[in-house]
Order: C-alpha cells, then sequence, then structure tokens
C-alpha cells in the first residue's frame, strides 16, 4: 500500500485488505524499493501533494514510482484506487485521464457500478453483467478518453467497470479500465469503504478479494520450493 | 465564473481559465531554452490527452 503525501484512504485498504487474510504493509513515496514478497501494489485515494499540478501528476515521478513501473513491467497486480487511479493514469501506466466531474461538484455517495468483464483480477469473484454498490468520493472523476481511444479501448476489453447510474460524466459511463497486459487496474469508486453491510454494502470485498488472491498466487509462485 | 462577470454587467461570450507556469532555465540560446521546456511540457506539466500548451520564452541575457 503506497502513501504519498496527501493519501488518506490508505489504511481504510490496508484494514480491508487485512480482512480478506492480506498482510498489508504502508510504504512512504520517498522508498525505491517494494517490500521482499511483494504480491500486489495498491494506490490508495486521497489528494497526494495537495493535488497540485492536476490530480496525480506529481505522484507520478515519486521515488517509489520506478518500483511500481517495474513491478507492473513483469506482471506484478497493481491497483489504483480513485486519486490512485488518477496517479496510474498521469504516470501512463493507465489510458485515459481523469477530469472534473462534468457538473462541478464533488460527488460523494453509493453508486451502482456494473462488472463488464470478469476476466480481471479485480472482477474475478464476481459475475459479467452483475451491478455492485459501491461509494465514489471524487471531484476529478470524470474519466475521459477521445472517440478513437475509446473505441479501440472497448474493443480490446480494457473497460471493466462502468457506472449503472448517472454520476460523473466520464465517457461512456466508464469507472474502471485495465491497461493492455492486464495486470493494472484503476478505478474511481472506493471498495475498500464497501467491505461490510453495517457500512452500507459488502460488495467491495468481492474486488478487493480477487486482488488478494492474485497477490497470493504472485507470492506463492515466486516462494522457493 | 462567466456568469459572474454578466452577472455584473460585463458582456462575456466565452470564458476560460487556464494555467500559466513561469519557469527560469538556463539556456545558451531561446532555441535550448524552449527545448528545455517543451519536454517539461510533455513529461508532467501538460497531460497531452486533455492539455495543450504554448511557450513563450523572454531573455534575461545576463
Amino acid at each position: 500500500m503506497l502513501v504519498f503525501p496527501g493519501s488518506n484512504d490508505e489504511r481504510d485498504a490496508a484494514w480491508a485488505l487485512g480482512a480478506l487474510g492480506a498482510d498489508a504493509q504502508l510504504v512512504w513515496h520517498a522508498e525505491t524499493e517494494l517490500p521482499r514478497e511483494t504480491g500486489a501494489v495498491v494506490l490508495p485515494g486521497g489528494f497526494s501533494y495537495g493535488d497540485y499540478l492536476r490530480c496525480g501528476a506529481i505522484a507520478r515521478s515519486a521515488g517509489i514510482m520506478g518500483a511500481v513501473r517495474a513491478f507492473a513491467a513483469e506482471g506484478g497486480p497493481v491497483l489504483g484506487i480513485c486519486n490512485g487511479f488518477q496517479i496510474l493514469c498521469e504516470a501512463r501506466l493507465l489510458p485515459g485521464a481523469l477530469l472534473r466531474n462534468r457538473d462541478l461538484e464533488f460527488v460523494c455517495r453509493d453508486v451502482q457500478i456494473r462488472v463488464e468483464h470478469e476476466d480481471t483480477f479485480l472482477t474475478s469473484r464476481c459475475d459479467q453483467g452483475q451491478t455492485l454498490t459501491i461509494p465514489v468520493k471524487h471531484g476529478e472523476g470524470s474519466w475521459y478518453a477521445n472517440e478513437e481511444l475509446y473505441g479501440e479501448l472497448a474493443e480490446a476489453g480494457q473497460l471493466i467497470l462502468r457506472y449503472a447510474e448517472d454520476c460523473n460524466g466520464s465517457v461512456g459511463d466508464v469507472a474502471g479500465v485495465r491497461d493492455e497486459a492486464g495486470n493494472v487496474l484503476g478505478l474511481m469508486p472506493h471498495p475498500e469503504h464497501a467491505v461490510d453491510p453495517l457500512l452500507g454494502s459488502g460488495d467491495g470485498a468481492l474486488l478487493l478479494a480477487g486482488l488478494v488472491d492474485a497477490a497470493r498466487e504472485r507470492v506463492l509462485a515466486a516462494a522457493p520450493r | 465564473m462567466r456568469n459572474s462577470l454578466r452577472s455584473l454587467g460585463f458582456e462575456v461570450g466565452g470564458a476560460r481559465v487556464g494555467r500559466v507556469v513561469d519557469l527560469d532555465v538556463d539556456a545558451e540560446t531561446s532555441t535550448a531554452a524552449r527545448a528545455q521546456v517543451e519536454r517539461m511540457c510533455q513529461q508532467l506539466l501538460a497531460n497531452p490527452l486533455i492539455e495543450s500548451f504554448e511557450i513563450e520564452i523572454e531573455g534575461d541575457e545576463a
């Protein structure tokens, strides 16, 4: 779990992953190496570097990002949530960009999102077409790609989650995307805030459990026999 | 912002807020300075998917 100055969801996310059986360790942005036996990397929500310049723009050159790029390049699962998604887009590890919400208002509520593709580590425990209730809380969450890029991504199956209701003006109501290889994913909704029905929904646990599965597989595959 | 200007009685058609970044760079020539800033824009200052940029060089021949 990376922590940038201004990250604020890292503890919720670490707690949620812990409840799902993962050992989530916080890694400060100025580090240059990921912990040994890292099975997956999560970039949490927040306002890294105060959202200066553009949301996520400064974080792309943080010390730890070299190690994250290397981890991603060798197939390691990387998930960006909200500001983490913005960072991955700015780092050009994910396609598109996040703009101000269409109505220029901060959106903070539960939304319905639809699983478009179940063949990713995040959606492996879901069914295609399944609707999940997960909260959003963002001011700059309107995902944008021009027509040409959008067409390519749709064709390639990289638009993995869509809002099932009007949320923020995202092109195609896209809520989450993956990279070409499929091991780097980002989404604006916060699955870590929806892991217990007491808090309104447990649907986020379905997504995060898929991430924990992928992380476990990676650690076991790398372990000496 | 446009509506606010209009409510003050100004006749405003379009209005947009942009960003200006002032940079001091050491360079032998203005061409070299421009090349440096161009790279800064491409790598960080502008996101080419959603933004465009213009560069103006003001020489301070020190």
